[in-house]
């Protein structure tokens, strides 16, 4: 119980990812987050925290050293993208390039919306057949 | 009859998706590898450094670097890829074709001094880069990578990977037949 206790404490103490040591929580926090945020760019499908790669040592270095310099996380990400271009951003930016990339989600939804109101008033139409000919029958008095 | 007309539209729809769906897909084939990297650092200048040499250990920054064309290789002895271009980056040396100057890049010197010695040395310079912070900073991938570099100290082409004769034929040296007339 008392091992437990003090590795945990030690654990919290240092405050480290990989080596790299924070002064604040925050701080680990935000570098733990960008490093997910980017994509490692020799590999592909994994992100910067997720690779082994020399290039993604390299630029968790990087990251880590722009966060000690007091840089912003958008100044982060141009930092990279400078140097890397939008691969390396696992989230898009919207550009003239990537608008369709935006814009198709929401163009499908709206045609989705569109679809499902005409099948409804068709039905709505139906129904409104089938009881207009129950009043027909009923007036008429044929079965 | 309209209700006729309806539900072939409704067959068709499939179809149609198939046939976006085909369009983009071509799109994204044609592209190929060049858009997998984007250059992002190209017509954007060399970016400043400051480091030692490998073979004397002098002080070399981008200043020494820049006044004619450099062929910029990133290299380094752990790098197995690095020898399938060793030939070529030898011959364009040898022939006077352009300057070479190499970035060792995560190594250690005394491998990387071996490997030139038993392979032979095409480098004018070798610039270390043993935390791999120069190269970061040119956005390099990994090894090997090449840039051509104006006198200007701008940086005009730009091969991921090895540096392939046809990538040189193609994409370098008409760039730089074209610019030495014009200096």
């Amino acid at each position: 119980m008392l091992l437990i206790f003090i590795v945990s404490f030690t654990f919290s103490m240092t405050q480290s990812i990989d080596g790299f040591v924070f002064e604040h929580e925050s701080e680990r926090k935000r570098f733990g987050r960008l490093i997910e945020e980017f994509r490692c760019p020799q590999c592909v499908n994994t992100n910067l925290a997720g690779s082994d790669a020399p290039i993604a040592q390299d630029l968790r270095k990087t990251v880590f050293s722009l966060i000690q310099d007091g840089k912003s996380d958008q100044e982060i990400r141009d930092y990279l993208r400078e140097r890397y271009g939008d691969f390396i951003l696992f989230k898009p930016r919207f550009t003239p390039g990537t608008w369709a990339l935006w814009g198709t989600p929401i163009v499908l939804l709206l045609l989705a919306t569109w679809f499902l109101m005409g099948i409804r008033e068709k039905r709505n139409a139906i129904t409104l057949d089938l009881n207009d000919m129950q009043r027909v029958k009923e007036i008429s008095g044929i079965h | 009859m309209e209700r006729r007309l309806k539900t072939r539209l409704l067959l068709v729809t499939p179809l149609i998706g198939f046939g976006i769906l085909v369009f983009f897909l071509g799109i994204g084939f044609r592209l190929g590898e060049h858009n997998v990297h984007p250059s992002a650092m190209l017509n954007d200048p060399f970016p400043e450094f400051s480091s030692m040499s490998l073979l004397d250990d002098e002080p070399i920054t981008r200043e020494d670097l820049i006044g004619t064309f450099r062929l910029v290789n990133v290299w380094a002895s752990w790098c197995t890829a690095c020898i399938e271009e060793h030939d070529l980056l030898l011959e364009l040396a040898r022939s006077g074709t352009i300057s070479i100057i190499g970035i060792n890049y995560r190594d250690q010197a005394e491998e990387a001094k071996t490997w030139l010695y038993e392979r032979g040395n095409p480098y004018e310079t070798v610039v270390v880069d043993a935390k791999g912070e120069i190269c970061v900073d040119l956005g390099v991938y990994g090894a090997p990578e090449s840039f051509l570099v104006d006198p200007e100290g701008i940086i005009r082409a730009k091969q991921v990977g090895v540096l392939t004769r046809t990538a040189w034929m193609e994409e370098f040296q008409p760039w730089l037949e074209a610019q030495v007339e014009q200096y």
